[in-house]
């Protein structure tokens, strides 16, 4: 997120858009309620479901699933034809006035430079506009019919009210409705916030999605104010750290690229020429990049082998690395061996039937999890004879949060120290003590080896104790980092050096545990202007920062655009930033130097960018789910040009014909993810033990379908057996003059555990998003009957 | 000294936090049901089941609805199952709590069938009637009822009856306004010790109707029959005793003797 | 019907008038032991007074286990026997109780005051088959059988009747069992304890009373089944 959780108290207003919060983030509604109490905010709800969120909202907008970008792009239009932007804002913090390369086009759902062999962008044409210095071009009039507001304003254009309802199928009243509301927030003194989750993300546009929340919240002045941001709610409880920490296949810790096997990144120094931009705060990522090898190897990093550069895997630049990838890899019969941790892809991975059966060709299967989930027990699934499976399967018992100690980092980023309150049960271990323990063994396996491709496997530093569970204050202060030459703890990233003096383990935690100590463990209830940044309550990244872009809650002279809305400004006696958050900024910089206006100091343009470029393009553009009801009315392409079709076994591709209903997958608040942890406890077993097809009444009515009566969902990967459970919520909508049903499936159950039911993802697609693959989980077609 | 559990039912977003937060704190078992093609998996009260949260779909203006409220003992200032139980096993603490004593109850089912909210629930194995206590071990030691403790949107508010009382009417005030026909139940049906705001009929909550007291059959058990009853009983008490005593301390005088009838 | 062997109503012999049949002291007696089980295992369930009754019983579950059980014989078999096995004397019990007169009316305070206190009564009305006193008992006896057997039915299950009716059952049940006490206790304290009364369980236990004893205190009834003069 942007904000964080307890900021959601200052909106006015809330658009919850492909999230379910009060379900899945329960915790958001003891802030939206505060709001709506204290303030009177309004909270909207676009949903194809009416949920429980929709319960708690002033406006519920139904919206068929995959549509976001036709809804928000038909508010951008309404904002810009109504004069509702943050004017002010839009000048100074965006690049709505920078000016883009002439030669730049958009026609027929396409932008120029595409090459459909290749089915990827030349992104030549979406540059810049540069002065002979380098300096970028603007137009501060926003006139020049090259700029971003201008290409923005007419890019949408087309998104007009009734365009978009037709696409979405949300009735136009309500669809107004939304808008007035919502826009509103583009006054100074207003703010609206965001919140959104997998519904936005799990879409072959998910990134188009959030670009497109974005580009609305910087129109309308609402980044880096109080009550506003772009707020991810994050779809486990410490999946922001482990995005933090690099899990992501493409990552280093702190959000640093990995390495492709290219020239491009051949030595440390061409990694630092292709990889560190020119301005913005990233142009000291060599610093973050040096000092995170010194903390992978140590003093075995130096600067004369490249500080261990070499000895990083880099990646292939002709292989993909993402789930999906994989596990076609896995079904290819290329990946032997698989380590699952806290995964269990049998019930949550996309077309986990096709997972499922990838699985057996596995040689070697180790499963780290509390529950032989549905993952470790693939052998062993109904309708497969554990006779015909060769694999070997290794359980490794993990314990829960509460039986180990550690830090878990919230959606706001705020890392919050967990102290273990029971020892594990039986041999259960910490996910920390297993890798640790593996670690070693490992290394001992490889002990005494002078073969250089071992060298990454014996050069690892890995100074935490000598237990048999590793010392976690160790590892937290190696996350933060210290200074070599003097053995202190360092206070902040911008200490860091890219000479090999410095370690850091991950430079955006820098300053969780300096020299006064672990930051995570603060407890302390000030709050300053009562804004609720508790800014001494454990330590958010970057620098304790609470909302990030904070220069923006301030105007270009450093004060706040209402006293409302005030976080941080700008003390001319004092020749600081001060306020109630630490300043995301130069806390020197003063608004009349220049680069006083640089509110997004990451960004090498220093502003917010309405306009920028990802793998489909530099704008959001609506396309279709990959299985879709109905065409693209907006133009001729229906699916996003730039996704990676995977044309294998055991994917076909539904058509409307045969499967008329639009599918989408979602989480109920009584169960968890892939439903071990829930589903073997008897109390959250009891309040949703069984799997269920949610559909509306109207079709349950064509279909002679009774509430209750099982029924089987089907889809071009497969069938499931589950019960009706037929609602007044869920109503047709009408999509381009025809009506359309949608079916609605949680996706938590699986064959072990006491909560049993069929597996809503044996009918989800290997499909994904353009830029990050996340699977299309949310949009896509089924049929379903009535079974006797 | 006597609290409010004030339940703000337009706050409520059927998490079930509550539902899983009482069976923690007393103990109880999971006790699955058959499917019933709704989110609300537990139909009513049952001996393993305090409180259950019903979940209701109404159609309003044409505007399809959801209504949460979350049902449990009503902890009534006069109570019909302390009124009933042979055993004097319901009790009500300082703070207003009505709990059963188990060690006391028979299961005998009085308070089952004479509670006008159908709170209590029979235990035929234990023999043991079950129900909500308030949490009475935690508001006799200064803490919050756990559902109250769980509830993240706050729907759930516990505190001095006067406090709670006000709240209410403040929040009904701001409710009226999107909600016309919103009222607060618990006053005048239970005597304030749990309070709901209210945006329907109480029947869309499985709530009797508003004005609902002990029933008239229970008042006339306990107010009346029982009285002239043991008036009788002792009524009679005496007058054998006084009969007993003229007729063996007091001896009777020889009665004379007749010539004529049967008497001797 | 009464059997061949059974001497029949009003036969005097050894200076003994027949009164009641063997049907009618069966009933009697079954009721007396139901009746008393029942009053005891209700007063162990439900006045706290009487708790410790459940102690004689093996504990209170099982005295609500007994209470349930004896119910049925309560309920059903004196009311078997007398309808069955009663025949006409039976029947004649039944109008008798049914039937008051304005004498029946004046016996009751008359008594009261005079006889039950042990003195005499000079005028006291002439009895049929049985005294207003003992029209009352029978008239208890019957209703609260009905009222007593249909309200624990309805709370044994109250699942299949209508609320209304289940909460009435209480109150029904309550005052039943409490007004005929009263009268189980005047009726044991004139047939056990009562001077004058004692004659009168020779009679319910084996059918026999004393001539005399009928002839003063029924004199109505002697007369008219003896066809002898009181």
């Amino acid at each position: 997120m942007t904000n964080h959780y307890i900021d959601f108290k200052n909106t006015d207003c809330a658009l919850i858009i492909g999230s379910n919060a009060a379900e899945n983030h329960p915790m958001s509604f003891k802030w939206l309620t505060e709001a709506r109490e204290k303030r009177g905010a309004k909270i909207i709800h676009v949903d194809p479901r009416y949920t429980r969120t929709s319960v708690l909202s002033d406006i519920y907008a139904p919206m068929r699933s995959g549509t976001d970008i036709a809804f928000i792009g038909g508010l951008i239009k309404y904002a810009i034809d109504n004069k509702l932007y943050q004017y002010d804002y839009l000048v100074n913090y965006t690049n709505a006035s920078f000016l883009v390369h002439p030669e730049y086009g958009f026609s027929d759902g396409m932008f120029t430079g595409y090459d459909p062999k290749t089915r990827k962008y030349d992104r030549t044409t979406w540059a810049y506009q540069t002065d002979e210095n380098g300096n970028y071009k603007r137009d501060m009039t926003l006139q020049d019919p090259n700029c971003v507001f201008q290409i923005m304003k007419r890019h949408y254009d087309r998104y007009d009210v009734d365009t978009v309802c037709k696409i979405t199928g949300t009735p136009k009243d309500l669809y107004l409705k939304v808008a007035e509301a919502y826009c509103a927030t583009g006054a100074p003194d207003k703010t609206g916030t965001i919140l959104y989750a997998m519904g936005t993300t799990q879409h072959t546009v998910g990134t188009q999605n959030v670009r497109s929340y974005a580009i609305l919240q910087l129109l309308l002045g609402n980044t880096g104010l109080p009550g506003g941001g772009v707020n991810a709610l994050r779809g486990e409880s410490n999946v922001q750290g482990s995005t933090d920490m690099g899990l992501l296949q493409h990552l280093y810790p702190g959000y640093l690229n990995s390495a492709v096997a290219t020239p491009a990144y051949a030595t440390l120094a061409d990694y630092h020429r292709t990889e560190t931009p020119k301005s913005g705060y990233w142009v000291n990522k060599p610093k973050f990049m040096v000092s995170m090898l010194k903390a992978f190897y140590g003093p075995n990093a130096t600067p004369e082998n490249e500080f261990g550069y070499q000895w990083l895997p880099k990646r292939d630049p002709n292989r993909n690395y993402e789930h999906i990838a994989l596990f076609e890899a896995m079904y290819e019969g290329v990946i032997k061996g698989l380590f699952l941790w806290g995964q269990n892809p049998v019930v949550g991975g996309p077309n986990s039937g096709k997972e499922a059966k990838a699985m057996e060709n596995l040689d070697w299967l180790v499963v780290v999890d509390l529950w032989e989930h549905e993952s470790a027990a693939f052998w062993k699934r109904p309708g497969v004879n554990p006779a015909n499976i060769k694999t070997e399967v290794f359980f490794l018992p993990a314990c829960g949060s509460f039986e180990k100690e550690g830090s878990i980092s919230n959606s706001g980023r705020w890392a919050q120290w967990r102290w273990q309150a029971i020892a594990p049960k039986g041999d259960s271990r910490a996910d920390l003590e297993i890798i640790h323990q593996l670690r070693n063994k490992i290394v001992e396996k490889y002990k005494g080896s002078t073969d250089p491709k071992d060298e990454p496997v014996l050069k690892m530093w890995w100074d935490y104790g000598t237990g048999s569970h590793p010392d976690i204050d160790k590892v937290a202060k190696e996350i933060n980092g210290y200074d070599l030459t003097t053995g202190k703890q360092l206070s902040s990233f911008g200490l860091l050096k890219d000479d090999g003096t410095t370690v850091c383990g991950v430079w955006i935690y820098c300053g969780q545990y300096t020299e006064e100590g672990n930051m995570l463990k603060r407890r302390n209830t000030v709050d300053p202007g009562g804004v609720g940044n508790y800014l001494q309550w454990s330590f958010a990244w970057p620098l304790n920062r609470r909302i990030i872009y904070n220069r923006c809650s301030a105007d270009p002279y450093g004060q706040p655009w209402a006293e409302d809305k005030a976080n941080i400004w700008w003390d001319e006696a004092q020749g600081s930033w001060v306020g109630y958050d630490v300043p995301d900024f130069g806390v020197t910089t003063s608004p009349f130097s220049a680069g006083g206006q640089n509110a997004y100091i990451m960004r090498p343009e220093g502003v917010g960018c309405l306009y920028s470029a990802c793998n489909e393009g530099p704008l959001p553009e609506h396309y279709e789910p990959w299985e879709t009801p109905t065409g693209n009315i907006l133009s001729s392409v229906n699916l996003n040009p730039v996704v990676k079709l995977w044309d294998t076994p055991m994917n076909d591709k539904g058509d409307v014909s045969r499967f008329p209903y639009v599918c989408t997958t979602y989480r109920v608040s009584e169960h968890w993810q892939a439903g071990a942890m829930t589903r073997n406890l008897p109390w959250l077993a009891e309040v949703m033990p069984y799997m269920f097809a949610e559909i509306g009444e109207d079709l349950a009515a064509e279909l002679g379908i009774e509430n209750g009566q099982k029924v089987v969902v089907s889809s071009a990967r497969g069938e499931i057996e589950c019960y009706a459970l037929v609602t007044k919520r869920m109503q047709a909508m009408v999509v381009n003059g025809k009506k359309v049903h949608h079916v609605g499936l949680p996706w938590h159950y699986g064959f072990q555990g006491i909560a049993t039911g069929a597996t809503a993802n044996n009918l989800t697609p290997h499909i994904g998003d353009g830029n990050t693959m996340i699977p299309e989980y949310k949009a896509f077609l089924v049929n379903i009957r009535g079974v006797k | 000294m006597a609290k409010t559990m004030f339940i703000d039912t337009t706050k409520c977003m059927a998490c079930r936090g509550c539902e899983v937060a009482c069976k923690n704190w007393n103990d109880l078992e999971a006790d699955i049901q058959p499917f019933n093609g709704s989110y609300q998996t537990k139909e009513d009260f049952a001996t393993q089941t305090y409180t259950v949260v019903k979940m209701t779909e109404v159609v309003n203006n044409g505007r399809v609805d959801w209504i949460f409220g979350k049902r449990q003992c009503m902890h009534c200032t006069e109570a019909a199952c302390i009124m009933v139980c042979p055993k004097n096993a319901i009790k009500r603490s300082p703070q207003g709590a009505v709990w059963i004593d188990h060690d006391l109850c028979i299961g005998c089912g009085y308070c089952v069938q004479n509670c006008p909210f159908g709170v209590p629930k029979l235990d035929t194995v234990n023999h043991k009637s079950t129900k909500c206590n308030l949490c009475v071990s935690r508001i006799e030691n200064g803490l919050t009822p756990m559902c109250a403790k769980t509830c993240p949107p706050g729907a759930i508010m516990f505190g001095e009856r006067q406090d709670m009382e006000v709240a209410a009417h403040k929040r009904l005030a701001v409710v009226k306004r999107t909600h016309p026909n919103a009222t607060i139940y618990g006053n005048e049906e239970a005597g304030g010790t749990v309070l709901y705001i209210l945006t329907e009929d109480p029947s869309v909550y499985g709530l009797p109707p508003h004005g609902t007291q002990v029933p008239w059959q229970v008042k006339f058990w306990q107010n009346f029959a029982r009285p002239i009853g043991n008036i009788a009983l002792g009524g009679t008490l005496v007058l054998l005793l006084v009969a007993a005593w003229f007729n063996y301390v007091q001896k009777p005088k020889e009665p004379p003797v007749h010539v004529e009838g049967g008497v001797k | 019907m009464a059997r061949a062997k059974e001497p029949q109503i009003g036969t005097v012999k050894d200076g003994k008038v027949y009164r009641f049949t063997k049907a009618q002291v069966a009933a009697h007696w079954i009721h007396t032991v139901t009746f008393l089980l029942l009053l005891l295992t209700g007063l162990a369930i439900y006045v706290p007074a009487t708790s410790w009754i459940g102690y004689l019983f093996g504990g209170i579950q099982i005295a609500r286990i007994i209470h349930r059980v004896v119910a049925l014989p309560y309920a059903l078999f004196a009311l078997l026997i007398l309808l069955v096995g009663g025949g006409k004397p039976t029947k004649e019990w039944l109008k008798v109780t049914f039937t008051w007169k304005g004498e029946d009316i004046a016996f009751m305070p008359k008594y009261i005051v005079t006889e039950f206190m042990g003195r005499h009564a000079d005028d006291l009305p002439e009895a049929d088959f049985i005294n207003a006193g003992e029209k009352v008992n029978s008239l208890l006896t019957i209703i609260t059988l009905f009222t007593l057997s249909v309200s624990g039915l309805i709370m044994w299950f109250p699942n299949i009747f209508p609320s209304w009716l289940v909460l009435i059952a209480y109150p029904v049940h309550d005052l039943s069992w409490m007004f005929m006490t009263c009268m189980l206790m005047v009726h044991m304290f004139l047939s056990l304890i009562h001077p004058k009364m004692r004659a009168a369980l020779k009679g319910i236990t084996t059918g026999w009373v004393d001539e005399e004893f009928a002839k003063s205190h029924y004199p109505k009834w002697y007369r008219r089944v003896t066809g002898k003069d009181a």
